[in-house]
């Protein structure tokens, strides 16, 4: 009885992995990761050096289509941009802080029938420490739309959700 | 004697595949209840002291606005970001109505609104707004903030998730 549980156990294991395995061949997962690289270019680590700043400035650029909209409800950031301009914007922002953490979670993604454009809504946590040592921890929801660029998912817009309008 | 053999087979049950069934199905209707029926909440915050103070802990009680809709006065949990993250606040205007601040006092159609709820003063002042179809006003109960730094505003229906269990 118990070795029939064991194989049991240990068969449900391995279905689990294999699908697992192969959920993380699909499109929705390759979204996943490349916000998860995009993170990772935007996190700034305490004492990073201007060269590696200059670096992952380079790098965001890659993630970014010809003409990115970026809205941002009653902010001045909000408008269409180049990746070059986005690349000098964030330089200029990173400046401001000390520490910058960002993490994407709770994905709904909906793709097109030729798996050429997404509409993703997650949830973003910003954590941050500026300059002057004041820390910020805010969470939105956000609205992206992704395009696939050869092999690559770039972003085309990024939107924060108004929750509430005074 | 009896009891203690009672006792020890509840705590210590026989692992067979009766006993796995039945726990398999507590596991499952745990989940369901507590991820979409009665979702466990820490607050963080003071919008809405001193009736919910902040650290506190509540459920979101989603079947609340199942069989009516919300009505003003009610307390209810708007989906923020995601699934888990929710701002508790009471409807105070619904569709069509018209909302103001005067000198702190809050006006519904022309008519100051009672708010026994509220204990402290304010002084907001927000022009007249109609409420778009669909959609409800919600403010927190604590006004002693300045109004720049209170998350008010009209809110659509379908973020409202139900409301606090206590």
């Amino acid at each position: 009885m118990k070795l029939k549980i064991m194989i049991l156990s240990l068969l449900l294991i391995l279905t689990t992995v294999i699908i697992l395995v192969f959920i993380n061949r699909d499109e929705k997962s390759r979204i996943r990761r490349r916000f998860a690289k995009f993170a990772e270019n935007v996190n700034r680590e305490t004492g990073e050096g201007g060269f590696q700043l200059a670096i992952k400035a380079e790098t965001i650029k890659a993630f970014f289509d010809d003409e990115c909209d970026i809205g941002i409800p009653h902010s001045s950031l909000s408008g269409i941009y180049s990746p070059e301009q986005i690349a000098s914007q964030s330089v200029r922002l990173r400046a401001r802080f000390e520490f910058i953490k960002i993490s994407f979670y709770d994905f709904q993604i909906e793709l097109d029938e030729n798996k050429k454009e997404a509409v993703v809504i997650l949830t973003a946590r910003f954590q941050a420490r500026l300059k002057e040592n004041r820390l910020i921890d805010e969470i939105r929801e956000l609205e992206c739309e992704l395009h696939k660029r050869g092999n690559r998912w770039v972003f085309r817009k990024f939107q924060v959700i108004e929750v509430l309008e005074k | 004697m009896e009891f203690k053999q009672a006792l020890r087979k509840f705590l210590l049950p026989e692992l067979n595949r009766r006993f796995m069934i039945r726990f398999a199905i507590v596991l499952v209707m745990a989940y369901v209840f507590f991820a979409h029926i009665c979702i466990p909440m820490r607050i963080r915050g003071s919008s809405m002291e001193p009736n919910w103070h902040d650290g506190g802990f509540t459920f979101c009680w989603c079947p609340r606005f199942l069989f009516r809709e919300p009505r003003i006065g009610d307390v209810v949990m708007i989906r923020f970001a995601g699934k888990k993250i929710m701002m508790l606040k009471r409807i105070v205007a619904t569709a069509g109505q018209t909302v103001e601040f005067r000198k702190g006092i809050l006006f519904v159609d022309g008519n100051p609104l009672p708010e026994p709820y509220l204990h402290g003063k304010c002084d907001w002042h927000l022009p007249p707004r109609t409420v778009k179809t669909g959609f409800y006003y919600v403010v927190g109960d604590n006004r002693d903030t300045l109004m720049e730094n209170h998350h008010f505003g009209e809110t659509p229906r379908k973020r409202i998730m139900g409301g606090p269990l206590w």
